[in-house]
């Protein structure tokens, strides 16, 4: 097996070979020319085209035998063939769709297949073809399949009854043979495909073409259906039949006979009965199918005996369920009929009734149609001439004529008084004039009738109407019939319209109804030029009021931009009054009480301008806006050069002025100024233009009046923005003097702040020193370090310049230039202040009391006096200064004296320290002493001497006790008694102390009674010092009472402990109560001598209390015992002290 | 035996009460009137206890202590400060000089030879 694709290389070739060549290739060419025609000539008919390819393929591939097969199914059928081998192979043959043949296999494998020598291929690869080959005895064979798009419709095969392969070329010209073939299939299926459908289309496309084209008859389309019935059925006749709901009518036949319509023409119409298909149809309003007319008894038989027919159907034209109709086809044959006859017939019937039903509306419609045209032009004409009643009217009296089949029409309009003509058809000369006189209003004419009842008139013969004015016109036109319809609007008469006739035949009720049709459009005609005319002066109106409000905005968004600024204000003022009023020239003119002023122009040369400036115009009449502010209202000159009272003639002449209008601006009854509008042309300005003119000088006045509320609300601003920036500023001056003691900041903030409130650029303070009487420089802002030398290098005197003589005189003292010598005597400064620009300079002076404290000085760049507003400012600051200056010497003072008395404080307490110290040592020494003495050290003592001794050792003792107090205090003082924080037991420290006491207690017989819960929780302090404290507070009830009982309390409370120390002792007055914690303080002088005691201990206790976070109080009254008690935190802290 | 102590007092009669009631109690007592004559007598004599007034003229009693205990043949001998100086801080100036106790004046000699007997058990 072997499977040809295609070329082999080609070798070079001889001229011989290529004639050869050539002549194939043309041979193949018209083969291919042959076939194609074939195709083109028999698209429906396959044969004739595969018995040409068949006979190409032969010639041209060498092959004498080719067999062509297409595809039906699961076989392979034969098509054609030729050759002698070929020839064998009878229409008849078949074989399976396999790949088992040579054709199969090409077909299934869409490939051109060739096999060398089909009998010696094995029976497995080839087993029909080997079949086949045994049969028809061929070797050599190759296939091609015939191949549209994807699907195969069959194969052309070549065969040899030798061994000799077929060449490429030969394979590759049978390739196109079969594409051709395959071409051929396709066109064959789609033609034969289309065809039928295509048979029936046309003969409906002819129905419907018909049924298009005679909408008004019905004839033609059932002519052309019956026609249609007998071809596409082949039927003997066909007839079409109409039925009006009792009769049925014969309408149209086809094939019928002489006798058979006279037959028809004598039976119908008739009432629908049995003897006929139409009738049995009609009854039945269904189809009806008859067999054979012969056999059926209740069929009238002359009729299928006449044309020879035995077999009839008939169908029902129906329209919406009822039968309009009926058609019926006959055949010459007996037997049932076929459904594609029936379905065909029932579609002929839809389209008869179509046309039928067509028929009935075209004629209903037809009147209403030619009305709507009519109608529809004149809407048209009215929608196309909206400013312009006069085409409509001659489009209605065109139609009204024709539509009215009257000779003539015209149409009159009514304008209060008669009525005229407004459109008329074409009449003769002397009529026309007739028309052109217009109509009065009354009984004498149709038209006149017809104005004054409202409402339609006719004169079927104005010669037999008596009222009738007949005149020549008439006569000679013939006039006989005349119809008239009124125009109204609201009742409200419009016009007439009429149509008449040269001849007696009265208007229809329809033509009646149409021509009043016709008026009512005429009016909406009417109505519509009416409205446009009135739309179109709105929208000028608009237009006009758009104008003038876009300018006055205009003018209002620049007042509101310019507030400060009417310049351009009135600029726009001007020019819109000018441009609005359609003048040229505009003058905006302001009025100062006695002359006006140009205040801006348009359109004027500047020559005016010019004018204006040197030659005001006084308030008098000689000008147009001194008449206007001298009138107080608008004054409009039609022409100044024929007005005699205008003074200004030459003027206006030079510049071609001549309407003048001039509109006073006035603010209640003051003038301000005026408008001036000018036309180089004398046209009168309009009332609107005069208004609007008004209405701009009332905006140039709330302009004025806006620049000069602004103006003053602007100064009154400035002012409040000064007054705030001079509050400002002093409280600024203030807040330093009170924040700072640094005189530097203050005097700084001071000038600074001077500076800015004076706008000036540079200034000083400086100190007076009495005894050099002299200032020192002591702070400057902005002063150039060479001014600033110069100063310092010799120091301004008392008595000279601005700040020595404001010393001397105590008020502010200023020079406005210093250039000028005789103003500004400080010759070694000026030089060197007017090379760095300053001009003008203010002291003011620093006093205190009438003592001169210094001076403040600010210096400007710009020569001339300072505001007085500036120069009281500067007298605050200098106050201020003053204040600072003194409350930094007193500061001084008292720092030196803080500082003083801090070494003092410092100096006591280490003085009381060493004191105690050195207090100590001779101290040690009696005490030493005693106590040897009285231990006997030095022998046995006598009573008297113990005794004395006893008394030295307490003194000393005592004198220890003082020592030790002093030092407390002093170390408290000096803020060095650290308490040494650690825990301890609140009981066990109350307790302790009590046996301290108990020996003194029972000396004094006094009972001493404590009462300490158990269970105190464990505190935090300075056990020692607390023991102390408690121990003064005992001590001193146990000292300072006689009788009774001392009780010590402690508790718990409030995270606190409260120890509590009463005595029945003589109490405490309640003056002494407030000092009794101060330091060397006893409640009694004489108590503290009888009782000992340094009245340090309730001070020392105090401040140990107050160390802990705790406080101490006492309550007592004389006579009733004292009670002193203190508190400390449970949990007490290091606490520092100052 | 009798236990030798060594005295550095300035002020006469508070050295005469101390030598008093020592010699009431049989101790046997050296005497220096300075800081310097301290510290050389305390390596001259080798006292068995030293009781050291902490104001002295020249070197202090807190300087004296220091060049006492760095000699380490002296480290052991208690040294008990005796001063009139009672701020807070001051002991513990002392002890960090290397005193082993503390009396401040007036003391009781009573008291201070309860602690002399203690300190040299």
């Amino acid at each position: 097996m072997a499977s040809v694709r295609k070329k082999a290389a080609r070798p070079p070739k001889k001229p011989a070979v290529r004639d050869r060549e050539l002549a194939r290739a043309r041979g193949e060419l018209r083969a291919t020319r042959e076939i194609l025609r074939v195709i083109a000539s028999s698209p429906a008919d396959l044969a004739p085209v595969f018995d040409a390819i068949a006979r190409s393929v032969a010639r041209l591939c060498g092959a004498p035998d080719v067999v062509i097969v297409k595809v039906d199914g699961e076989l392979l059928r034969h098509v054609t063939s030729v050759g002698p081998l070929g020839k064998t192979f009878g229409p008849d043959f078949t074989m399976p769709l396999t790949r088992a043949s040579v054709s199969g296999r090409a077909i299934l494998d869409r490939a051109t297949i060739q096999v060398r020598d089909l009998a010696a291929e094995s029976e497995n690869e080839y087993g029909v073809g080997r079949q086949i080959q045994g049969r028809y005895r061929f070797h050599t064979v190759v296939a091609a399949p015939l191949l549209r798009g994807d699907t195969a419709l069959g194969a052309v095969g070549l065969l040899r009854r030798e061994i000799k392969p077929f060449s490429n070329t030969q394979i590759g010209l049978l390739r196109t043979f079969a594409d051709q073939a395959a071409i051929a299939i396709e066109n064959a299926r789609l033609f034969n495909k289309t065809k039928e459908a295509l048979e029936r289309q046309t003969a409906t496309n002819e129905i419907l073409r018909v049924i298009s084209a005679s909408p008004a008859d019905a004839m033609p389309v059932f002519e052309t259906i019956v026609r249609s019935a007998v071809a596409l059925c082949a039927g003997l006749f066909a007839n079409v039949f109409r039925f009006d709901g009792e009769l049925v009518h014969f309408a149209a036949g086809h094939n019928l006979g002489p006798s058979y319509v006279d037959l028809m023409q004598a039976k119908y119409p008739m009432r629908p009965d049995l003897s006929q298909v139409s009738g049995r149809v009609l009854l039945t309003k269904s189809i009806v199918r008859l067999e054979d007319a012969l056999a059926d008894s209740d069929y009238d038989h002359r009729f299928p005996a006449d044309l020879g027919w035995r077999r009839a159907l008939g169908v029902p034209l129906l329209r919406d369920g009822d039968p309009v109709g009926a058609i019926v086809v006959g055949w010459k044959e007996t037997g049932p009929i076929a459904a594609a006859q029936e379905e065909l017939l029932k579609a002929f019937a839809d389209q008869a009734a179509i046309a039928i039903e067509n028929v009935r509306l075209f004629n209903e419609t037809r009147d209403a149609l030619e009305r709507q045209t009519a109608t529809s032009e004149i809407l048209r004409v009215i929608s196309s001439s909206p400013i312009d009643a006069t085409p409509v009217f001659e489009t209605i009296v065109a139609s009204a004529r024709r539509l009215c089949e009257a000779n003539f029409a015209a149409a009159l309009l009514y304008d209060g008084e008669r009525l005229r003509s407004a459109a008329l058809t074409t009449v003769s000369a002397e009529f026309a004039e007739y028309f052109k006189q217009g109509y009065s209003v009354n009984r004498e004419t149709a038209t006149g009738r017809a104005a004054l009842d409202g409402r339609p008139v006719q004169i079927e013969d104005i010669l037999a109407d008596a009222d009738f004015a007949v005149t020549a016109a008439h006569r000679s036109e013939g006039v006989r019939t005349v119809l008239a319809v009124p125009m109204l609007r609201d009742d409200a008469l419009l016009g007439v319209i009429s149509v008449w006739r040269v001849e007696v035949r009265p208007f229809t009720d329809q033509q009646v109804k149409l021509l009043e049709t016709f008026a009512d459009q005429a009016v909406i005609a009417i109505e519509n030029v009416r409205l446009f005319q009135e739309l179109q002066a709105k929208n000028r109106d608009l237009t006009e009021a758009l104008e003038q409000q876009t300018a006055t905005s205009e003018v209002l968004k620049v007042i509101s931009r310019s507030a400060f600024d009417l310049e351009p204000v009135l600029q726009t003022l001007v020019e819109n009054a000018t441009r609005l009023c359609g003048a040229e020239h505009g003058h905006i003119l302001r009025f100062d009480g006695q002359f006006f002023h140009l205040a801006g122009s348009y359109g004027a040369s500047p020559y005016l301008a010019e004018y204006f400036a040197r030659n005001p115009f006084a308030l008098d009449s000689s000008s147009g806006a001194g008449r206007a502010g001298l009138e107080r209202r608008a004054v409009h000159i039609h022409d100044v050069l024929a007005d005699a009272g205008y003074a200004l003639k030459d003027l206006a002449r030079a510049e071609g002025l001549r309407t003048l209008l001039a509109v006073p601006m006035l603010r209640e009854r003051a003038l301000l100024g005026v408008i001036a509008i000018w036309k180089t042309r004398v046209e009168p300005f309009t009332e609107r233009q005069i208004e609007l003119v008004t209405t701009f000088a009332d905006q140039a006045v709330i302009a004025i009046e806006n620049v000069r509320l602004f103006q003053e609300l602007e100064a009154r601003t400035r002012e409040l923005a000064r007054s705030v920036d001079e509050l400002q500023a002093l409280g600024e001056v203030g807040r330093a003097v009170s924040s700072t003691l640094d005189l530097d900041t203050v005097l700084t903030t001071v000038v600074a702040r001077a500076l800015e409130l004076a706008s000036a650029d540079a200034g000083v303070i400086s100190e007076y020193e009495e005894g050099a009487r002299q200032f020192r420089l002591r702070t400057s802002v902005g002063v150039e370090d060479e001014l600033v030398e110069l100063i310092r290098a010799a120091p301004i005197r008392l008595g000279e310049g601005t700040m020595g003589k404001a010393a001397v005189t105590g008020v502010p003292v200023q020079v406005a230039d210093i250039q000028n010598e005789r103003e500004y005597d400080v010759a070694r400064l000026r030089e060197t202040m007017a090379r760095r620009g300053y001009r003008s300079l203010i002291s003011v002076p620093l006093r205190r009391e009438d003592r001169i404290i210094g001076g403040l000085a600010v210096w400007r760049r710009e020569a001339g006096e300072f505001p007085l507003a500036v120069v009281s400012a500067l007298q605050t600051f200098a106050t201020q200064s003053t204040l600072a200056i003194q409350n930094a010497r007193l500061f001084r003072e008292l720092e030196e004296k803080g500082r003083e008395l801090e070494l003092a404080s410092r100096h006591k307490s280490e003085f009381l320290a060493n004191m105690s110290h050195e207090l100590r040592t001779p101290l040690n020494a009696v005490l030493g002493y005693t106590e040897l003495v009285l231990d006997g050290i030095y022998g046995e003592i006598p009573d008297r001497v113990r005794d004395v001794m006893t008394r030295i050792d307490r003194s000393g003792r005592h004198l220890l006790g003082l020592i030790n107090d002093v030092l407390d205090l002093a170390k408290i003082e000096a803020g060095q008694l650290a308490l040494s924080i650690a825990d301890y037991s609140m009981t066990d420290l109350v307790q302790t102390v009590a046996v301290a006491v108990e020996a003194l207690a029972a000396e004094k017989r006094l009972a001493l009674k404590v009462d300490v819960p158990a269970d105190l929780p464990r505190g935090q302090g300075d056990e020692r010092r607390l023991s102390q404290v408690l121990l003064n507070l005992v001590g001193n009830a146990l000292k300072f009472t006689d009788r009774g009982e001392v009780r010590v309390a402690a508790s718990l409370g409030n995270g606190e402990f409260v120890v509590a120390v009463a005595d029945t002792g003589p109490g405490i007055a309640p003056t002494e109560q407030e000092r009794i914690f101060d330091a060397f303080h006893q409640a009694d002088g004489t108590a503290a001598r009888k009782r000992g005691g340094t009245g340090l201990g309730l001070s020392i206790a105090k401040r140990i209390v107050d160390l802990h976070g705790g406080h101490i109080w006492v309550e007592s009254s004389p006579g009733r015992g004292s009670t002193f008690s203190f508190t400390v935190p449970v949990r007490a802290e290091q606490r520092v002290t100052a | 035996v009798s236990a030798r102590i060594l005295v550095v007092e300035d002020h006469e009669d508070n050295r005469r009460i101390v030598r008093d009631l020592l010699a009431s109690a049989g101790f046997e007592m050296i005497e220096a009137r300075s800081g310097e004559d301290a510290v050389r007598l305390a390596e001259a004599e080798r006292p068995d206890l030293i009781l050291m007034d902490l104001q002295l003229p020249g070197i202090d009693g807190l300087e004296a202590t220091r060049r006492i205990k760095a000699d380490p043949a002296l480290r052991p001998v208690p040294v008990i400060a005796v001063t009139s100086y009672a701020l807070s801080g001051d002991e513990v100036k002392a002890r960090q000089a290397g005193c082993d106790d503390y009396v401040t004046k007036p003391f009781s000699p009573r008291a201070l030879l309860a602690k002399i007997r203690e300190r040299l058990k």
